[in-house]
């Protein structure tokens, strides 16, 4: 079928035509063709229309099977941890970032360019603490034998320097005109060192010596 | 954007793309293989989306020198020669003159005509009804129409005319009442 034809077909009646066209159609395939071929055409038109709508379901299908096919996820927000371990930025902004950092990190430490120098220096000290020792009122009521105590060290407490600490104190006991040395571990005294074969009077000079000194 | 660059994107997996073919001619399609196939409704939405499957899985085919739109049809063309052949009859039709005679005293509408024109088609040849549809249902151009289904536009020309006063003159009962 001719283009022309079909189309003076489809939108003209054969009454509509001009001479020149009638001259044509009644040429190619008369009248009563014409008006024949005319309304079946544009019936069949109109009734080709008529077709039913396709299922809506049928689209979401297809889309599926495409992100089957090219491998994309359905669209599913991931938790905030998978989010921000995922998440891409470019390379020169980490760089930006970590450069940043530093420089704010030194920036703030920085302080006047005094150089310190430090010199560690430790330092030994022994201190010596006294605890006076005074004879109970007893003992002054009833006079000794000896004007000098006497003083008994045992041997295994002698010590042959005198900058130590002692684990034993004069004590006065109240037994008769006796003064001993007794263990006492909560305090301290001074030393007292006597070489084998002192006498008692050279330790209570030693004693006082020391007394003086300190 | 053309059919040509939205079926390339969606080569490339581009969905958006893909949907916007849909949009384009999923309903085309659908009527295409509705009045192919026999007017069955099912049969269409299945051949609608085995088409689309196809467009998914073989897009490779597509050649894009080629219009879009002038391949699918080539494609859903070749799907329904195929089931024409594995169909080995086709769906019992009733004798035409029968019909018309049994219903010429009921009112005729433009149903009754359609009825009877989608019988009418049904008893063509495949590549005239082909032909038929293509142009006044798809309305494509001649040459197109020459393209899908591989064949000179003078052939098509020639079919359609054919077909056309074939038809005119079975459906003649209609002439002066519509």
């Amino acid at each position: 079928m001719e283009k022309r034809l079909e189309h003076l077909l489809m939108s003209k009646k054969f009454g509509q035509l001009t001479a020149e066209e009638k001259y044509y159609v009644t040429e190619s395939i008369g009248e009563t063709e014409y008006n024949r071929l005319s309304i079946f055409l544009n019936n069949s038109k109109k009734s080709l229309k008529n077709t039913p709508a396709v299922s809506p379901a049928l689209k979401n299908k297809l889309i599926k099977a495409f992100q089957e096919k090219h491998g994309i996820e359905e669209k599913k927000k991931p938790n905030l941890w998978v989010r921000m371990v995922n998440y891409k930025m470019p390379v020169w902004q980490v760089a930006a970032a970590v450069t940043l950092l530093f420089g704010l990190h030194f920036w703030l430490q920085e302080e006047p360019s005094v150089i310190k120098e430090t010199e560690t220096v430790y330092v030994h000290s022994t201190d010596t603490i006294y605890k006076e020792a005074s004879l109970p009122a007893t003992v002054a009521e009833r006079p000794v034998k000896n004007t000098q105590p006497r003083i008994n060290v045992k041997p295994s407490a002698q010590k042959t320097t005198t900058d130590t600490l002692v684990d034993a104190f004069v004590a006065v006991t109240p037994k008769k005109d006796e003064i001993t040395i007794a263990p006492a571990p909560d305090t301290f005294g001074i030393l007292v060192s006597q070489p084998r074969g002192q006498s008692a009077s050279q330790a209570a000079e030693l004693w006082n010596l020391l007394s003086e000194v300190y | 954007m053309h059919d040509e660059e939205l079926m390339r994107r969606s080569v490339n997996g581009c969905g958006r793309s893909f949907s916007e073919i849909y949009d384009r001619y999923g309903q085309r399609m659908h009527n295409y293989f509705y009045r192919m196939l026999w007017q069955d409704e099912l049969l269409a939405e299945d051949f609608t989306q085995d088409l689309f499957l196809k467009i998914i899985e073989k897009s490779n085919y597509y050649n894009p020198e080629k219009r879009f739109s002038t391949w699918l049809y080539t494609v859903a063309g070749n799907m329904v020669k195929n089931e024409y052949r594995r169909v080995s009859r086709k769906k019992p039709l009733p004798e035409m003159s029968e019909t018309l005679e049994e219903n010429f005293s009921e009112k005729i509408d433009e149903a009754v005509f359609e009825r009877h024109l989608n019988k009418a088609l049904d008893k063509l040849d495949d590549i005239q009804k082909q032909c038929f549809v293509l142009r006044y249902q798809e309305e494509k151009s001649m040459k197109e129409i020459a393209e899908i289904i591989g064949c000179p536009e003078g052939t098509v020309k020639s079919r359609l005319f054919y077909t056309v006063r074939k038809l005119a003159n079975k459906l003649r009962a209609f002439a002066g009442v519509l």
